[in-house]
């Protein structure tokens, strides 16, 4: 999987659309139904246990963000929209704190963040300021053609709702498919990738499939504290390694 | 009672669905109509405790004996922005004046934007007026979420396979109760398609969040009803698909008389179970 940087993310994302696999409409039922049969034998007799797991929370183990971490991701996640749809951004901060400031359901944050000692808020937003110089450098305004969509949400249930698989998706682009995938997945994070970063991405293209019921051509990171843009083109192979690491995840979460 | 089917949410599909052809040109009982208004009437919350407005998210949390969030006063935000200019930018782009849900949110806003500076919208609490005392980052924002709604409505259904018109009007279907019309019952719905060649004959079509829950069902019969009592001159709705954008899937409830009995007497229920001072008690 390669990984650039120095690139502008949306139109490495588009790719060559002569790349892009065709439509395979029995695949995600599938995956759909190999990965209830693994959990079927995973979860034996315990019918009570519920399991909710992220793309992130399957590859990583780490300790919780910190409330400034958490803050950081949102501002930049503010600030990414606002590149992608073309805005234009004088003071990062002030501008990614006033879009959080509307959204309710933020509200424990903005409290968060307003409650920070002085020395505090300016790192937070001196940290804002370079990752939305990554952003700036690295994302042109989406054509609005590409029919871009923000913060969807995908929660797919297994093994009749003991397995729930759940996402974020910062941006989806593309139409639904008819034969040819049409849709594409970005997301930014703020910390620079890792090793899992591959596994990552192939989750996240199949809680995608799972969802949609098609697969989509291209599952994208952008990290905006290094400028690397990890990229996968996703083919079947890709979503049975996701199969592989959803059973294990699962496993060791129920047997240790 | 017709079958209810529960399928994936393949645009195609969806597509197909919406234009099957009415099974009944049945209108509401007007028998059931009256007995509904008069029985709410009869255990409706005292006037004095403000308007109440019913719809199928506040009937079945009741129902369930959950608790209602009472969040203090309305704020504007995105997320309460986006159906209104994302279903505004929709009939912009059906009816030609857009070229994609972006250009029709930004048409939706600036006159929202140009009413609420023109003075001819006073309101201080209006949508206009807090999109023009917005900084443009916020407006941004707003846009994002509008847009990403339009999309959705634009790509959940297969428009090219679509044998029907689609009708985005703004306005939730809404029936203020006869003899008590401090109380409304609205329901929430996204598109309604009317059938080519027919009068009144049409599908009703709601997007849901999160996961498709036990009383999706319900849900959707609750806002079927309020289509029949809004409209009460058409014929009933053919039938009503939810669809659950996060999961993938979707609910088809065909709507008869049962339907339509089953949720009057969840509205009812409803009423009788918000727990609040009725007229008759506040008069004794």
């Amino acid at each position: 999987m390669p990984i650039t940087h120095h690139v502008d993310a949306v139109s490495q994302l588009r790719g060559e659309p002569s790349r892009r696999p065709r439509i395979d409409r029995g695949l995600a039922g599938g995956l759909r139904a190999w990965l209830n049969d693994e959990l079927f034998e995973i979860f034996g007799e315990d019918h009570s246990t519920k399991i909710v797991r992220s793309p992130w929370s399957l590859t990583h183990r780490g300790a919780p963000h910190s409330t400034l971490g958490i803050a950081r991701g949102a501002l930049v996640g503010a600030l990414f929209t606002q590149r992608m749809l073309g805005s234009t951004i004088e003071h990062p901060m002030d501008d990614a704190l006033c879009v959080l400031e509307a959204d309710p359901g933020a509200a424990p944050l903005t409290h968060e963040i307003h409650q920070l000692d002085p020395d505090r808020f300016a790192l937070l937003a001196a940290e804002v300021s370079a990752h939305d110089a990554v952003l700036a450098q690295q994302l042109r305004p989406v054509p609005s053609s590409w029919l871009p969509r923000f913060g969807v949400q995908a929660c797919v249930a297994l093994h009749g709702g003991q397995l729930t698989l759940r996402s974020t998706t910062d941006a989806m682009l593309g139409p639904a498919p008819h034969d040819v995938a049409s849709v594409a997945l970005l997301d930014v994070t703020t910390a620079a990738h890792d090793q899992h970063i591959h596994q990552e991405l192939t989750l996240r293209a199949l809680i995608e499939t799972l969802r949609a019921g098609t697969q989509p051509f291209a599952v994208a990171s952008l990290s905006s504290a290094t400028g690397a843009l990890a990229l996968l083109e996703v083919r079947e192979h890709d979503l049975v390694e996701a199969v592989h690491a959803i059973v294990k995840a699962t496993k060791e979460a129920l047997h240790g | 009672m017709a079958e209810i089917m529960t399928m994936s949410s393949d645009p195609k599909l969806i597509a197909q669905v919406l234009c099957e052809a009415p099974t009944t040109t049945a209108h509401l009982d007007p028998g059931l109509r009256r007995a509904l208004a008069r029985r709410i009437a009869a255990h409706a919350p005292a006037r004095e405790l403000g308007p109440i407005r019913l719809d199928s998210y506040v009937i079945t949390t009741v129902l369930r004996g959950g608790a209602l969030h009472r969040d203090g006063p309305f704020h504007w935000s995105p997320r309460a922005a986006r159906r209104i200019i994302g279903g505004g930018a929709l009939r912009h782009l059906l009816e030609g004046r857009a070229k994609d849900p972006l250009s029709g949110v930004q048409c939706e806003i600036t006159a929202l934007v140009n009413q609420a500076a023109g003075r001819r919208d006073q309101r201080s609490g209006s949508l206009g007026q807090w999109l023009h005392e917005a900084p443009p980052s916020l407006r941004v924002a707003v846009a994002a979420e509008a847009m990403t709604y339009a999309t959705e409505l634009l790509t959940c259904v297969d428009l090219t396979s679509l044998c029907a018109s689609i009708d985005a009007s703004a306005a939730d279907p809404q029936w203020a109760v006869p003899g008590a019309p401090w109380i409304s019952v609205r329901g929430r719905r996204d598109l309604e398609v009317a059938f080519n060649g027919t009068h009144g004959h049409r599908a009703i079509l709601a997007l849901r969040g999160g996961p498709m829950g036990p009383d999706a069902r319900y849900d959707l019969g609750i806002v079927a009803l309020t289509a029949a009592l809004s409209r009460p001159d058409a014929p009933l709705p053919a039938r009503i698909v939810g669809i659950w954008g996060a999961t993938g899937r979707a609910m088809v409830v065909p709507v008869d008389g049962e339907t339509m009995k089953t949720a009057a007497r969840q509205v009812l229920q409803a009423v009788e179970a918000l727990g609040v001072p009725t007229r008759a008690k506040l008069a004794a």
